[in-house]
C-alpha cells in the first residue's frame, strides 16, 4: 500500500512541485491550500507525512503544527516544514511546536525525496 | 495730586496706549494682507493636494488587480508548464523503462545464439554467419548511451522544476508590494477623512480595500545554491522543545 504524504501550501506551483518529486517516489499525494483545510483533511486519511509551509491565510503552519501535535492520534506523524522564512527564529520556533524537519525554499527535488525517506520507505 | 489729575492722567496713558494699538495695526496691515494672500493661494494648492490624493487613491485598486492578475497569469503558466514537464518525466521514465526491457532482449538473444552455435558444431559457416549476428545484435553500447541520455534529460528537468520555484518567490515579493499599495491606499484615506473633517468636502467615496492578511513572506528571494539548506541544517541540529515552551509560543 502506498504511503500518503499531506501538502499544505497556499502556492498552486509549489503544491505541484512538491507532488511531481514525491509522486516520482511512488508516494500517494493530497493537497490543502492552507492550514485549515490540512486539518480538515486529516481525519479523512491515513496520512503518513505531513509536508507545510508556514505562511498560509486562515491557518498558519505554526497554528497547523500546534493542532496537530494536540491530536493524540495525530501527534507522531513527521512533519517537515517547507518555507522561504529562513530566519533562525522562525526555524527554532517551527521545531519548538513541533516539526521534525526544516527545508527552504527554493528547494531541491531531490532533498525533498531524502528528508521524507528519513521518516517513512 | 488730586482725584480728578490722577485721573486725566489715567486718560491720558490709555490713549497713548490706544494710539500705539493703531500704529502697530497700521505695521500689521500688510502683513495681515499678506497672509490673506497666502491663504488665498494656499486653499487651491490644498484642493490641489486633496484632488491628487483622491486621483492617487482611485488608481490604487487598479494597480493592485494589475498585481493579481499577474501573479494569476504566472502561476496558471507555470502549471501548465509543469504538467508538460510532468509528461515529459512520465515520457522519460517510460523510454527507461523499454531501454532496459531492449538490454534484457538482447542479453537472452545472445544466449540463443551461443546455444545455436553449439548445435550446429560442424557447420564453420553457419558459426561465421551467427558471429556476425551476434555483432550486429549487440547495441549494448547503444542502449548504455541512451540511458545515459535519458537520465540527463531527467536531471534538466529537476532543474528546470527548481528554477521555475522562483514564480513562487516572485508571487510572495508581489504580495508584499500589492499589501504596501494598499497600506498607502488607507493613508491617503486617512489624508482625506482629515481634510473632510476640516470642512473641506472631498468628492471621494471611494470604498478602502480591507487591509489583507500578512501570509507571504516579503523578504523572499530566489537563491538555487545548497547553501541556505546548509545553514538551516546547522541551525537545527539538537532543536527539542518541552509543552511549556509550545504553549509559550502561542500565549
Amino acid at each position: 500500500m502506498k504511503k500518503v504524504i499531506l501538502i499544505a501550501d497556499d502556492s498552486p506551483t509549489i503544491r505541484k512541485f512538491v507532488s511531481f518529486s514525491l509522486k516520482a517516489q511512488g508516494f500517494d499525494v493530497i493537497v490543502a491550500c492552507d492550514g485549515m483545510e490540512a486539518v480538515e483533511l486529516l481525519p479523512t486519511k491515513n496520512i503518513d507525512l505531513i509536508i507545510t509551509d508556514l505562511n498560509m491565510p486562515n491557518m498558519d503552519g505554526f497554528e497547523l503544527i500546534k493542532a496537530i501535535r494536540e491530536n493524540q492520534s495525530n501527534k507522531d506523524i513527521p512533519i517537515i516544514i517547507l518555507s522561504s522564512l529562513k530566519g533562525s527564529e522562525e526555524i527554532e520556533r517551527g521545531l519548538k511546536v513541533g516539526a521534525n524537519s526544516y527545508m527552504v525554499k527554493p528547494f531541491d527535488p531531490k532533498r525533498i525525496q531524502y528528508e521524507v525517506s528519513k521518516y517513512i520507505n | 495730586m488730586s482725584e480728578s489729575t490722577k485721573n486725566l492722567s489715567d486718560i491720558v496713558t490709555k490713549l497713548k496706549e490706544i494710539d500705539n494699538v493703531f500704529k502697530f495695526g497700521e505695521k500689521m496691515i500688510p502683513v495681515i494682507e499678506g497672509f490673506v494672500s497666502f491663504i488665498s493661494d494656499f486653499v487651491p494648492f490644498v484642493e490641489q493636494v486633496s484632488g491628487s490624493i483622491q486621483d492617487s487613491r482611485s488608481k490604487i485598486p487598479e494597480a493592485s488587480n494589475q498585481i493579481d492578475k499577474v501573479t494569476n497569469a504566472t502561476e496558471l503558466a507555470m502549471t501548465e508548464v509543469l504538467d508538460k514537464i510532468d509528461e515529459i518525466n512520465i515520457d522519460l521514465n517510460d523510454i527507461s523503462n523499454c531501454l532496459d526491457d531492449m538490454v534484457e532482449h538482447r542479453i537472452r538473444a545472445e544466449g540463443y545464439v551461443t546455444e545455436l552455435c553449439k548445435e550446429i558444431k560442424d557447420n564453420e559457416n553457419a558459426k561465421v554467419i551467427f558471429k556476425k549476428l551476434l555483432e550486429s545484435i549487440d547495441v549494448g553500447l547503444t542502449l548504455e548511451m541512451m540511458k545515459n541520455k535519458v537520465r540527463q534529460i531527467t536531471a534538466n528537468t529537476d532543474q528546470i522544476t527548481m528554477s521555475l520555484q522562483v514564480q513562487d518567490i516572485t508571487a510572495q515579493q508581489l504580495a508584499a508590494v500589492n499589501h504596501l499599495i494598499i497600506s498607502v491606499q488607507h493613508k491617503l484615506g486617512g489624508l482625506l477623512e482629515a481634510f473632510n473633517s476640516t470642512g473641506y468636502n472631498s468628492s471621494d467615496n471611494l470604498e478602502i480595500s480591507k487591509l489583507p492578511d500578512v501570509h507571504f513572506d516579503a523578504n523572499a528571494s530566489y537563491n538555487p545554491s545548497s547553501n541556505q539548506q546548509d545553514d538551516v541544517d546547522s541551525i537545527i541540529k539538537n532543536e527539542k522543545a518541552s509543552q511549556e515552551e509550545i504553549d509559550k509560543l502561542f500565549s
